[in-house]
């Protein structure tokens, strides 16, 4: 699904350069659940935003379902980006202005989903994460876990092949963050591949397979189970 | 503390480089603005006003009553001036100005010939009455006389350079009696209701001021009340003497008796006019030069305060808008111990500190612009003007209560933080910010909005003023200016030879053009009770065809008749006499110079009428005219001394050449000197071009403002709003979607602008055309204009900074702190 060649992310920082990303090689079979660790700074969510095509590789090659995104132009990729990936983010990043249903109405509005499957599919949406009661609740009005929750819902509410998550409960306390982790695991079983960006060792269980990144490259690509074993 | 705001509000200002620039920028664009404005304003409100004693000295008006209808004159008739002083105890001093608009006077001093084209003829009262300082002669000796002048001093300049003109010789040309200077007086000041350069004894005027005359109007005549005298009492006065002197002249003129004459609706009401008030208020029949106008200039002082009270929105916006980023500071300062008072302080000292910078600013500008300024306005300011105290201590005074307007909300509203929330980073003002600052968005853009279609109404009438086929025709006539220098048969024979030029087509003579205003005149059908008075124009047998006039029925004058006696009427003339067949009909006059014989009154015959044609701008209705042919009027109201040529549109600079050359074998003295009528035409309309080029500025200059803040606020608003950017980037957004979003509030906002605007230019805009006898009809394209002109600016604004937001990677826009 996921085929990363040689990719090489730089900053330029006056006459030298800021090595983010070097010569990463990676590839992710459909129906994965892939767990991104590594230190602050060592090119965690560069990575996650180069696979969610939100920034792009100085060097390398990105091929996504055998597709040469690294050649495509910003529409193309938006096109992909929009059809094929979700995101969930640390910090919820819902917009405080929409409710609940706007906020997870969002992303089909720019699929150019008609209102009426607009509706049913959110509809459909909230009733499976439980929040039907929130839906016309502002964004402020939700605690973290809730919040996060319909982060989730709006990841998904297009049907992505792949959803991307960065420290998805890195805001959350546990019993929060659990409820948010099995309900990755639940979507993961229903055949979504997902990528996670995690320091927490409780979530790598979650994922099938562990990469480790250390100041920008690869330190160990791991089994979670070989993952487990190495770090106990 | 006052040096620690102070150093504080200018650390600010440097901090925030964009803000700074765009509110000084709009700050000092449109105290500029409100400079200019007021330094004309303050101007038209000087007028007079240099007459210490200005405020007991009253201008006489009449209100000519005719059944059914009136009109109101700046001249009454000569010998009211005297009567008043005599029979009204509080009247102190009288004084009678004699003007006749449209000529030139011609005259030698020793071979030298010159011409004046400002001249006035004045009681000997007038340097006891007006504040002209007499800077030679005995001011009560001047103008005692018949034939004596006083001149001004540059006029004394011109004429007679370095020598004393004192005792110095004028011959008139046409005239035996040589004219003597018997003093020299300042000039009269640009802000005067009236100018002359040669003032003549009214003594001079001949035998006709010797005849007592309570009926036919032509002298200005101005009385000083003594000290705390009210005009009203003065006024209840007038109809007893009216009563006294008039009834009299009625009777013999009317053959009815005044009161069987009033009722029938005729009447004389004479009333009082504050000299201070005349160049604003008074736009009689005859005044001696354009009047200014109250509605005018309060125009302008609402568009100066408009753009002025824009760019305090500006200020006021950005000020609240980023109060969230200053919310910390506050809070900071509040937990440190500062009270609400000192931070509104700090505020507010920061936005009199903008708007003094600003002020410095737009001193500069007003100075740098004032020439540009005079060309639009038509105004002489020079830099004095702007450096005068009173007008220093006017915009210092502007500058801070600028500062207080804009400073004052952002300050109330910003030192009402709560430090723990503010600190928490939750601001609950926001939304009621926001309410606000859309509030101000949408007055500015009314305001906009409003001028535009403003605009574009001013700039419609005035085409179709230019364009409104008058009745004759005004392109390709040249009028001779100087051809009263001719006696009678050299003009004859000078207009039989300029038929003859190639490209001449045809020649006519009168005593005025259309525009430049005729004398008054009244006539009586033989029959009727009333005299139907109107406007007079002396003319030889070619003008009516020289001018395109249209005949409606029966002749013009013409050689083959012996026409002395004859009139020709237009058609409001033979409306308003009640003839409906007039050619033929008798017709008799009571004025002086139309009945050479005293005491004997003459009957005229209508031999034709013309088709109404405008003689006076559009302002003012087509009244009734008489034409008097040029043989008969031998006195007074002058002879037809002006000549106008119409020639082919082909190669005018030679027909002009041979014109001069034709000139310069028939008179050597005076020069050859023309104007072409269209130009003279466009004149009055000086003050719809004045205000059409006022309005067009200030309109865009308003518009820049305004766009300037909602640049800004769009900015901040992008600025504001980068994570929800980010966000809906990451779930799919392009970036038309972005700056569709961003661009759709604004555009709402100007949306309800134009909605507040319309029936308020609307109303706005009917009231101002009823200024014109003759205006366009309402019409909906400007405002459909004027609506998208505003959106179309305003999304052209909001979207750059919107394309900005939206090309921003929301990778960026995410980051987490």
């Amino acid at each position: 699904m996921i085929s990363l060649k040689n990719i090489e992310r730089f900053y330029n920082q006056g006459l030298q350069k800021a090595w983010v990303l070097r010569d990463i090689s990676i590839d992710i079979e459909e129906g994965s659940f892939v767990t991104i660790m590594g230190p602050s700074g060592s090119g965690k969510t560069t990575l996650l935003n180069i696979i969610g095509m939100l920034d792009q590789p100085n060097n390398g090659e990105y091929y996504f379902f055998d597709e040469p995104v690294h050649k495509f132009r910003e529409r193309k990729r938006t096109e992909l980006h929009k059809h094929y990936i979700g995101f969930i983010f640390q910090a919820y990043h819902l917009i405080d202005d929409l409710t609940v249903y706007e906020n997870i109405e969002t992303p089909l509005l720019y699929k150019n989903v008609p209102r009426s499957q607009r509706r049913a599919i959110v509809a459909d949406i909230l009733d499976r994460f439980n929040i039907v009661a929130k839906k016309d609740l502002f964004p402020h009005q939700l605690s973290g876990g809730q919040q996060q929750l319909v982060g989730v819902a709006r990841a998904v509410v297009g049907k992505p092949k792949l959803l991307l998550a960065d420290e998805p409960t890195g805001n959350l306390h546990s019993t929060q963050g659990k409820i948010i982790m099995d309900t990755l695991a639940e979507l993961h079983k229903e055949g979504i591949t997902i990528i996670q960006v995690t320091h927490d060792e409780n979530n790598i269980k979650y994922g099938d397979r562990v990469i480790e990144l250390w100041d920008g490259f690869i330190k160990n690509d791991l089994k979670t189970a070989e993952a487990l074993s190495a770090s106990q | 503390m006052l040096t620690n705001y102070i150093k504080l509000a200018w650390r600010n200002l440097i901090r925030n480089k964009n803000y700074s620039i765009i509110n000084i920028v709009g700050l000092t664009i449109g105290l500029a603005c409100f400079m200019l404005i007021m330094l004309y304003v303050n101007h038209e409100w000087s007028y007079d006003k240099f007459h210490g004693d200005g405020d007991q000295i009253y201008r006489v008006g009449l209100e000519r009553k005719y059944p059914g209808r009136s009109r109101s004159y700046a001249i009454i008739p000569h010998s009211y001036g005297e009567a008043i002083k005599e029979e009204i105890s509080s009247v102190e001093e009288s004084c009678r100005l004699f003007f006749f608009g449209g000529n030139n006077f011609q005259f030698k001093i020793e071979d030298q010939s010159y011409e004046e084209s400002s001249f006035m003829w004045s009681d000997s009262t007038f340097f006891k009455l007006f504040d002209i300082t007499l800077l030679q002669g005995d001011p009560s000796q001047v103008l005692n006389l018949p034939n004596q002048v006083v001149l001004t001093e540059s006029a004394a300049r011109k004429y007679f350079g370095q020598s004393d003109p004192l005792g110095k010789t004028i011959l008139p040309l046409n005239q035996n009696q040589p004219l003597v200077v018997s003093g020299v007086c300042d000039d009269i000041p640009e802000n005067s209701h009236f100018k002359f350069n040669i003032l003549i004894s009214s003594s001079s005027l001949g035998p006709f001021l010797q005849q007592p005359n309570y009926l036919s109007f032509s002298a200005y005549t101005y009385i000083k009340l003594t000290e705390n005298t009210d005009p009203e009492v003065v006024e209840r006065q007038f109809p007893d003497l009216v009563v006294k002197y008039a009834s009299g002249q009625v009777l013999n003129h009317f053959g009815v008796n005044y009161e069987e004459y009033q009722a029938q609706g005729n009447g004389y009401r004479y009333f009082l006019q504050p000299l201070y008030d005349i160049h604003l208020t008074s736009n009689l029949e005859a005044e001696m030069r354009v009047p200014g106008s109250k509605s005018r200039v309060y125009f302008f002082c609402i568009i100066a305060f408009m753009i002025l009270i824009i760019a305090c929105i500006n200020f006021m916006n950005l000020a609240t808008a980023r109060s969230a980023g200053r919310g910390r500071e506050v809070g900071i300062r509040k937990t440190l111990g500062s009270n609400r008072l000192s931070i509104g302080a700090q505020f507010l000292m920061e936005a009199i500190l903008i708007s003094l910078c600003a002020t410095v600013l737009a001193w500069g500008v007003t100075s740098t612009v004032l020439p540009y300024f005079n060309t639009l306005a038509g105004k002489q300011f020079i830099l004095q003007d702007v450096l005068q105290g009173r007008f220093i201590s006017m915009v210092i005074v502007v500058a801070l209560l600028t500062g207080l307007l804009a400073g004052l909300y952002p300050a109330l509203s910003l030192s009402s933080f709560k430090p723990v929330e503010v600190m928490r980073g939750q601001l609950i003002h926001s939304r009621q910010g926001r309410s606000v600052r859309n509030g101000l968005v949408i007055f500015q853009f009314s305001i906009s909005v409003f001028l535009i279609v403003a605009s574009l109404f001013v700039y419609q009438q005035w085409l179709f003023t230019q364009n409104k086929s008058l009745g004759f025709e005004k392109d390709g006539v040249i009028n001779l200016n100087t051809t009263g220098a001719l006696d009678r048969i050299e003009s004859e024979s000078f207009k039989n030879e300029l038929l003859r030029l190639p490209n001449v087509i045809a020649v006519g003579g009168c005593n005025s053009q259309p525009g430049q205003g005729y004398f008054g005149i009244s006539f009586k059908a033989n029959g009727a009770n009333e005299m139907t008075t109107g406007s007079g124009l002396i003319v030889d047998e070619g003008y009516i065809e020289c001018m395109d006039m249209e005949m409606v029925t029966g002749r013009s004058f013409s050689k083959s008749f012996m026409d002395t006696l004859s009139l020709v009427i237009n058609e409001s003339a033979a409306r308003e006499m009640g003839l409906e067949d007039p050619v033929g009909k008798r017709v008799t006059s009571s004025d002086n110079f139309l009945n050479t014989v005293p005491g004997e009154v003459n009957n005229y015959t209508i031999v034709g009428v013309v088709k109404d044609f405008h003689f006076q701008s559009l302002h003012h209705k087509i009244s009734p005219l008489f034409f008097v042919h040029n043989q008969r009027s031998l006195l007074g109201a002058g002879i037809d001394n002006q000549i106008s040529v119409r020639i082919s549109s082909e190669d005018v600079e030679s027909t002009l050449a041979s014109m001069g050359s034709l000139w310069r074998s028939m008179e050597s003295e005076v020069p050859f000197s023309f104007t072409f009528m269209d130009q003279e035409w466009a004149n009055l309309y000086e003050k719809e071009i004045t205000t059409r080029r006022v309005s067009s500025l200030f309109t865009i200059i308003a518009i820049f403002i305004a766009c300037l803040g909602l640049l800004a606020l769009a900015a901040f608003t992008a600025e504001q709003k980068m994570k929800e950017i980010g966000v809906r980037k990451v779930l799919g957004a392009s970036s038309l979607d972005i700056v569709t979003m961003l661009s759709r509030n604004f555009l709402k906002l100007v949306i309800v602008s134009i909605l507040i605007a319309t029936p308020l230019a609307w109303y706005a805009i009917k009231q101002w055309l009823t200024n014109f006898a003759y205006s366009i009809p309402m019409q909906i394209w400007p405002f459909i204009i004027g609506a998208f002109l505003a959106l179309f600016i305003a999304f052209l604004t909001v979207s750059i900074q919107s394309y900005r937001a939206a090309r921003i990677s929301p990778i960026h826009a995410l980051k987490d702190e």
